[in-house]
């Protein structure tokens, strides 16, 4: 079974550990049985054209283990990524798998009168959004409105689980284009509840790493009490059919 | 191939697991929401089953709310009911006043099943030295028996366990949710856990802790560590592949999920889990 983790972020600093560079996720996905990564820079955070670049350069280097995930500032646009404004061209050209934006750490209000320039380009692509910030309930409130504004793109959002079962279970049933990762789900049974009703479909593997070892994330699918398919959904199908350079 | 996949591929884990932090009883405080039927008792049992969890030492969610006697008198049906799967601890309630903290641990200090107590220090239910965790430890001591004491940040800090410690060196003080919930805590804690012969820490909680479990072995010891889930309060299977995925031997593995707890029952007057 393959196990793609579609939520890793180089050289971000975690207590106490340094951070992470390719070689050291390279060790503990082949500890874990990790097969690929996608991945954003930290330094994008800070930097988005400098981080990107760094991040499609590992990407290019590490022979189909690594993919691209590209951090869009709204007020960068396609300047996030090379030199043009144009956020589509930009996004054509470096086709990344998808994007990962921060609506609160930039405080911008994740609204579509702020972020439409953003979103239509990734709705245009059909590309998946992470969302991999703190999940609160701003987010939530929102994210309907924004889902059902750019039906053609994906939004995953990182890090939802635990006292969020029933926020999650609204948005699967009522949404057809919000996605969750898995790592957080400590609700109890809160995977095998997702799927009895439907959802593992819309379910992904993605660890946030280095946040917190890729373990206890590997734990909750790992010995799901729920069919191998539904497994195998989770771990890389579902990213199979949903990350942009796939389709 | 690594043991992820082989998990995958349907192998069992092959160890012996006993769960030392667990709760019985629907929880949906604080945003927490699951169907109260995986709270049913063998409903929860089968389905620990099924994951590899062959028993659990635990205290109901009556203790969170100060309702002392009720969580013991249900842990005292789970326990009798379910022999050999639910063992228990004796949930101490200070703020119920120190002579019902007298008769709780009168009527199930000798109570079959019943393996040690569970304490709810910090914002739950006041400071560590309160009389009746002050007594409640001094009996501790006495019976040799085990102390699982939640702590949460830092709550209760560091100085209130080791003030208890201090007073009593042997206490059997099992220091839950690996010190407190992050790396930052489990160093602070991590002293604490060398220098008294008897403290543990427990592993539950840790979806904010960005240390393995190997680094926790190393910080503290393998003999030191004991597994716990904090089920059904959260996923147990989140804990489960923290340790059984770590790169840690399959001895250390095996003392962790089971053996540490099951020697630091050794000596005690209370009830013991069978080796």
């Amino acid at each position: 079974m393959r196990i793609i983790d579609v939520n890793a972020v180089i050289g971000k600093i975690v207590f106490p550990h340094e951070p992470p560079t390719a070689e050291k996720l390279l060790r503990d996905m082949d500890q874990y049985g990790i097969d690929r990564s996608v991945i954003s820079h930290e330094l994008a955070k800070m930097d988005h054209k400098r981080g990107n670049a760094a991040a499609a350069a590992i990407c290019q280097n590490d022979a189909g283990r690594f993919g691209l995930c590209a951090r869009i500032d709204p007020g960068l646009s396609g300047r996030s990524l090379g030199e043009s404004e144009d956020l589509l061209t930009e996004l054509e050209r470096s086709a990344p798998e998808c994007i990962v934006i921060g609506p609160t750490e930039q405080k911008v209000p994740f609204t579509p009168f702020y972020w439409d320039g953003v979103l239509s380009a990734a709705d245009r692509l059909g590309m998946p959004v992470l969302l991999d910030e703190a999940c609160e309930p701003p987010l939530f409130r929102e994210l309907p409105e924004i889902a059902a504004g750019y039906p053609h793109a994906k939004f995953i959002v990182c890090g939802a689980g635990l006292t969020h079962h029933r926020v999650i279970l609204s948005l699967l049933e009522q949404t057809g284009n919000v996605y969750f990762t898995t790592a957080k789900m400590l609700d109890n049974r809160q995977i095998e509840d997702i799927c009895t009703r439907g959802g593992a479909g819309r379910l992904l593997f993605g660890t946030g790493y280095p946040d917190i070892p890729q373990s206890g994330p590997l734990g909750l699918v790992a010995f799901a009490d729920i069919g191998n398919a539904d497994k195998e959904r989770i771990l890389s199908r579902n990213w199979e059919a949903i990350g942009y350079v796939n389709r | 191939m690594s043991i992820v996949k082989d998990v995958l591929g349907g192998e069992p884990l092959g160890y012996r697991i006993i769960d030392a932090h667990t709760h019985l009883g629907t929880y949906q405080m604080y945003g927490w929401f699951s169907k109260p039927e995986y709270a049913d008792l063998p409903e929860m049992l089968a389905y620990n089953g099924k994951i590899g969890i062959d028993a659990i030492v635990t205290a109901p969610h009556d203790i969170v709310q100060g309702r002392m006697e009720e969580a013991n008198r249900a842990c005292l049906e789970a326990v009798t009911a379910f022999p050999g799967k639910i063992y228990g601890y004796i949930s101490i309630v200070p703020s119920r006043g120190l002579d019902a903290v007298k008769k709780e641990i009168a009527a199930y200090g000798g109570q079959k099943g019943f393996v040690g107590m569970k304490f709810l220090p910090g914002f739950y239910h006041g400071p560590l030295q309160s009389p009746g965790y002050e007594y409640a430890m001094d009996a501790a001591l006495e019976l040799n028996c085990p102390v699982l004491c939640h702590v949460w940040g830092n709550g209760p800090s560091v100085f209130e366990l080791e003030t208890a410690l201090k007073k009593r060196q042997d206490l059997k003080l099992i220091i839950a949710h690996q010190g407190g919930g992050s790396a930052q805590c489990t160093y602070e804690c991590a002293d604490l856990v060398k220098s008294y012969p008897n403290v543990r820490m427990e592993l539950c909680g840790s979806l904010e802790n960005s240390l393995g479990v190997e680094e926790i072995v190393d910080l503290v010891g393998e003999d030191r560590v004991i597994f716990g889930t904090d089920a059904v309060n959260l996923d147990p299977k989140f804990e489960l592949g923290r340790v059984a995925f770590a790169p840690l031997t399959d001895k250390v593995k095996e003392k962790i999920f089971a053996l540490n707890y099951l020697e630091l029952l050794k000596g005690s007057e209370m009830s013991r889990i069978e080796r």
